[in-house]
C-alpha cells in the first residue's frame, strides 16, 4: 500500500487557536455584561442602551469591515454568485476575531462617544491596524489600541472627554486639575466622593464603558490564566511595576498608600493590562521579552499619565511598545533555557531604569 | 523547567494500552528476508556473499567500511536469492541482500558462547560489541563500540527505558521477558566503560514492569568493578512527559544536572544506552549468535490488531502487519499516515514494503491526523515547550528572511527534532518541519 509523505510529528494536541481566541470572547462578554449591569444599577437605563448601543455598533462595524474586505480581496478565487462570494468571507472574517478586537475598544471608549466616532474608530482598528498588515496574527500594532488613539486623535474632544451621560471621571479630575500631584487631603476627599474604593471596584464610575467592571476584569484574568489562553506574568509584573513605581511617588508626595492603589484602579490600566498588554500577536514571543514589555508598558503609561495632558495612556504606551516588540525579540533571541540568572539581572536592570526614567522625568518636569 | 523556559516538555495522550497488555505475537517463519546495506546515513559496505550462496542464522553477509565498522549478519538460513535496490525507511532506495529462508534456522554462531561474564576485561567488552555490529535499538543504530571509543571518566550508565513516544511498547515488552539480561547487559556497559553505578530508567506509569525490575536489581546489588569498589545498581521512575527519553532531560530528570549544550553525555561522566541494546548485547555473549530477531511494536488507530510482534529483522513490514490482521475496514490511505518510528521522531514512510531493520523499534499506522492551519498567533508555546529552550517561531522567521546572524544567535543548529513544537502549537503549524528545514539552510551556509 502506498501513503502519501507527510513530515513528523505526526500527532498534535487538541488545544487549538479557535479555543484560545473563544476563550478570550467568553471572558470579554463576561465583563461586557458585568458592566453594563454595573451601569444599569449605578446610573440607570438611558445610561446603558448608550452603552449597549456603542458596543453593538463596534461589533456590527467590525464584522462589516472584514466582511467587505474579504468581498474584494477573494485572491483569485472565482465565484459563481454573489452569495458565493459572500459565504466565502465568512471563515475567513471568524478566523480574524473581529469580535475580539470590537469588544476591546467598545468597552475602552467613554461612553459619551459619537457614534460615528465609534464607526470610524472600529474601521481603523479593523481595516488599518489588522486586515492592512494582512490579517489576524500579521498585525504589529494593537488594533484595539489604534482604533482608540486614531479615533481620540482624529474627535479628540468629543471621544476622550465625557459628556453629560458620563459625568467627570476620576482620571479626567485628577489628571487635568492636579497632574496626579495629590495630597492626601485632595487625594481622599477625591475617592471618598466615590464612596471609597470599594465603590469604585464594583462599578460607581464613570468614565469608559468597561470602567465599571473591575471586578469582572479580574474575574476574567483568573479565568484565562486558569484556561491557559495568556502569560500570567505580563499583567502580574506590569501592575507590580506601577505599585512600586506610584508607591515610590507616593513617599515623594508623602501621601498614603491610597495612592497606588488609585493609580491601579484609575483608567484602562487595569482592562488594558488584562486585556491588551496580553495580546500575544503584538507582544514578544518569550517570557523573558514579555517581562521587560511589560515592566517599559508600565514606565511609559505612567511617563504619559505624570506627564501629558492626555487622560487615556494606556492606549497611547501600548502602541508605543509595540513598537518595540521585534527589538525585545531579538535581544531576547538566546537559548531560553540558558542563564537564568543572567536573564533575572537583566529584568532587574529594566525594573530600576523603568523606575528612574519615571521619577526622574516626572520630578524634574514638576 | 524554568521561570524563563517554560514546562519544555509536551503531555501526550500515550495510546501504550493498544499494545502494552498484550502478549508477544511471533512471525519467525518470513519466506524471506532483506538486509539492508544502509547503516545511519552510510551505505558504503563490503558484501562477503554472492547470489546462490548458502548462509545460516548469523553468517556475516557485509560489513559497513567507511568511519565504521558496522558487520551485518543472516537473520534466516537459506540462500542470498538477489541484492537489489529496494524501498527503505529513510525514504531513499537502497540495496538490499534478499535472502530465501528454508525454514531449517542452522546456526553459525560467530564466537563461543560465554559463560561467566565476570571472566571478560574491559576490552573484550568493547570488542565483542564490535564483533557483533551491535547498534542503538531505538531509532538512530548508532554504533555501540563508538560509544565507549570517547570515554574518559564515565560515572553512570544509564540505560534508558523510558519510551517516552506515544503507542510504542516494545522495549518496555523486551523488558518484562528479559529482566535478568537487562542487568547483565547493564553490567556489562559498566565494565566497559570502567563506570561504578548503574541506572535503568524507566516511566513512572509502567507498574508492572517497575515491579520485575524491583525484584530483579536485588540480585545484581553484589558485583564489584575491577577496582574492587561495589557497583551502584538502581532503577529510577520518570515522569511520561515528552521528550523525556531525550538523553538531556534524562539526564536532568535523574541524575539533576544538567551539561554544555555543545557536550555529549559522555563529556558529563554519563554513558545512556537504549535497554533493548543492552539485553540483545547480553543475550548475543550468552548464544554466541548476533542479533537476528527483534520485538517491533505494530500499532495505530489505522491496524486491525494492534501487537507486539518478535521478527526476524529484515522481514518485510507488510507481511508483518497481514499477520496481526491487516489494516481497519475501509482504511483509506490518502487519510493515513505510516511511520517508521513514534508518532513524534519517526519518518513519515509511504510504502509498507519495507524490510524492518534492527534499529525501529515501532511501526505506526495513524487516521485522521489533518488539521486546518490556523494563523500564528505568536503565543509562545512552541518555545515554551522546546527541550533544547530555543525558539522556532523566532527562527522560521529568521529563516525567510534568510538572516544567517540571527540564526546563529537563535541557536538553529541546536534543533533535535523532536516535534515537540508542532505538537504544542495551537494553530497546527508544522513548526517542527520548517525549524529543521531552517536548521539544514543554516548548516548548509555556515
Amino acid at each position: 500500500m502506498r501513503f502519501a509523505y507527510k513530515p513528523s510529528p505526526h500527532i498534535k494536541a487538541r488545544v487549538s487557536t479557535k479555543d484560545i481566541l473563544n476563550t478570550v470572547l467568553i471572558a470579554l462578554i463576561f465583563v461586557t455584561a458585568w458592566s453594563l449591569v454595573a451601569q444599569f444599577i449605578n446610573f440607570g437605563t438611558d445610561y446603558v442602551l448608550r452603552s449597549a448601543l456603542i458596543i453593538a455598533v463596534a461589533c456590527v462595524v467590525a464584522i462589516l469591515t472584514n466582511v467587505v474586505f474579504y468581498l474584494v480581496k477573494t485572491d483569485g478565487q472565482k465565484f459563481s454568485s454573489f452569495v458565493e462570494r459572500l459565504k466565502s468571507t465568512v471563515p475567513k472574517t471568524k478566523k480574524g476575531a473581529p469580535l475580539i478586537t470590537a469588544l476591546i475598544l467598545a468597552l475602552s471608549l467613554p461612553v459619551g462617544t459619537p457614534i460615528y466616532a465609534v464607526i470610524i474608530a472600529t474601521i481603523f482598528a479593523e481595516f488599518f491596524a489588522k486586515l492592512l498588515f494582512g490579517g489576524f496574527g500579521g498585525n504589529v500594532f494593537n488594533p484595539a489600541a489604534v482604533g482608540l488613539v486614531v479615533g481620540g486623535i482624529t474627535f479628540g474632544s468629543q471621544v476622550i472627554l465625557p459628556d453629560v451621560y458620563a459625568g467627570a471621571t476620576p482620571l479626567a479630575t485628577i489628571s487635568g486639575l492636579y497632574g496626579w500631584r495629590l495630597t492626601d487631603a485632595t487625594g481622599l476627599g477625591f475617592i471618598a466622593g466615590y464612596g471609597g474604593f470599594i465603590p469604585m471596584l464594583f462599578g460607581a464610575v464613570r468614565g469608559s464603558i468597561g470602567d465599571p467592571a473591575r471586578v469582572a476584569v479580574l474575574i476574567a484574568l483568573v479565568f484565562m490564566i486558569y484556561k491557559r489562553v495568556l502569560d500570567w506574568v505580563v499583567p502580574a509584573v506590569y501592575i507590580a511595576t506601577v505599585v512600586a513605581i506610584t508607591g515610590l511617588f507616593s513617599l515623594y508626595l508623602g501621601v498614603g498608600i491610597w495612592y497606588p492603589t488609585l493609580h491601579v484602579l484609575s483608567g484602562g490600566l487595569l482592562f488594558g493590562a488584562v486585556f491588551m498588554a496580553t495580546d500575544p500577536v503584538t507582544t514578544p514571543v518569550n517570557r523573558q521579552g514579555r517581562i521587560l514589555f511589560a515592566i517599559f508598558l508600565a514606565m511609559v503609561t505612567l511617563v504619559i499619565r505624570f506627564n501629558s495632558s492626555h487622560t487615556e495612556s494606556m492606549a497611547f504606551s501600548i502602541l508605543i511598545m509595540n513598537m518595540f516588540v521585534p527589538l525585545i525579540d531579538r535581544k531576547t533571541a538566546n537559548i531560553t533555557k540558558e542563564s537564568t540568572t543572567m536573564k533575572a539581572v537583566g529584568v532587574c536592570i529594566a525594573f530600576v531604569i523603568a523606575i528612574s526614567v519615571t521619577l526622574g522625568l516626572t520630578i524634574t518636569l514638576g | 523547567m524554568g521561570f524563563f523556559s517554560g514546562p519544555n516538555q509536551v503531555i501526550a495522550d500515550n495510546a501504550k494500552e493498544l499494545t502494552g497488555s498484550k502478549p508477544i505475537m511471533e512471525y519467525l517463519k518470513p519466506k524471506t528476508v532483506a538486509i539492508p546495506l544502509k547503516h545511519m546515513k552510510s551505505e558504503a559496505f563490503d558484501v562477503h556473499v554472492e547470489v546462490g550462496d548458502d548462509v545460516k542464522i548469523g553468517t556475516k553477509i557485509a560489513t559497513r567500511n567507511d568511519n565504521f565498522t558496522v558487520p551485518l549478519f543472516s537473520s534466516v538460513s537459506g540462500k542470498v536469492i538477489a541484492i537489489e535496490k529496494r524501498d527503505h525507511v529513510t525514504l531513499k532506495k537502497a540495496n538490499h541482500i534478499i535472502i530465501e529462508n528454508n525454514f531449517l534456522d542452522e546456526k553459525e554462531p560467530l564466537f563461543e558462547p560465554i559463560a561467566d561474564f565476570r571472566t571478560l576485561s574491559r576490552d573484550d567488552v568493547v570488542n565483542y560489541l564490535k564483533l557483533d555490529g551491535h547498534q542503538g535499538m531505538s531509532g538512530d543504530g548508532y554504533a555501540t563500540y563508538a560509544k565507549f571509543e570517547k570515554v574518559r571518566h564515565v560515572r553512570t550508565v544509564m540505560l534508558n527505558g523510558v519510551e517516552c513516544e506515544p503507542y510504542i511498547t516494545a522495549d518496555e515488552a523486551s523488558m518484562m521477558n528479559n529482566a535478568d539480561l537487562l542487568f547483565e547487559g547493564l553490567l556489562l556497559f559498566i565494565k566497559g566503560s570502567g563506570a561504578k553505578e548503574g541506572i535503568i530508567a524507566i516511566d513512572r506509569n509502567r507498574t508492572d514492569l517497575a515491579k520485575i525490575l524491583n525484584e530483579t536489581a536485588k540480585k545484581y546489588s553484589d558485583h564489584y568493578t575491577d577496582q574492587n569498589i561495589k557497583i551502584k545498581i538502581q532503577v529510577s521512575f520518570v515522569p511520561d512527559t515528552y521528550p523525556m527519553g531525550w538523553e538531556r532531560t534524562l539526564i536532568e530528570e535523574v541524575l539533576g544536572f544538567t551539561y554544555d549544550i555543545n557536550k555529549y553525555p559522555v563529556d558529563a561522566g554519563v554513558l545512556v544506552f537504549n535497554t533493548t541494546t543492552a539485553i540483545e548485547f547480553a543475550r548475543t555473549l550468552k548464544t554466541g549468535l548476533p542479533l537476528y530477531e527483534r520485538v517491533v511494536t505494530l500499532s495505530g488507530e489505522g491496524l486491525a490488531n494492534p501487537q507486539n510482534v518478535r521478527v526476524r529483522i529484515g522481514t518485510i513490514l507488510k507481511e508483518v502487519i497481514d499477520e496481526t490482521g491487516g489494516y481497519i475496514e475501509g482504511f483509506d490511505p490518502k487519510n493515513a499516515r505510516l511511520i517508521a518510528g513514534g508518532p513524534f521522531m519517526g519518518s513519515g514512510i509511504i510504502t509498507d514494503e519495507l524490510s524492518i531493520p534492527a534499529a525501529t523499534g515501532a511501526f505506526l499506522s495513524l487516521v485522521n491526523t489533518e488539521k486546518e492551519v490556523l494563523p500564528c498567533l505568536r503565543c509562545g508555546s512552541c518555545i515554551e515547550h522546546c527541550p533544547v529552550g530555543i525558539q522556532p517561531v523566532q527562527i522560521a522567521a529568521a529563516h525567510k528572511i534568510r538572516d544567517l546572524d540571527f540564526m546563529e544567535k537563535l541557536g538553529t543548529d541546536r534543533c533535535i527534532e523532536c516535534g515537540a513544537c508542532t505538537f504544542a502549537c495551537p494553530s497546527f503549524i508544522e513548526v517542527a518541519d520548517s525549524t529543521s528545514k531552517a536548521k539544514n539552510f543554516y548548516l548548509s551556509r555556515k
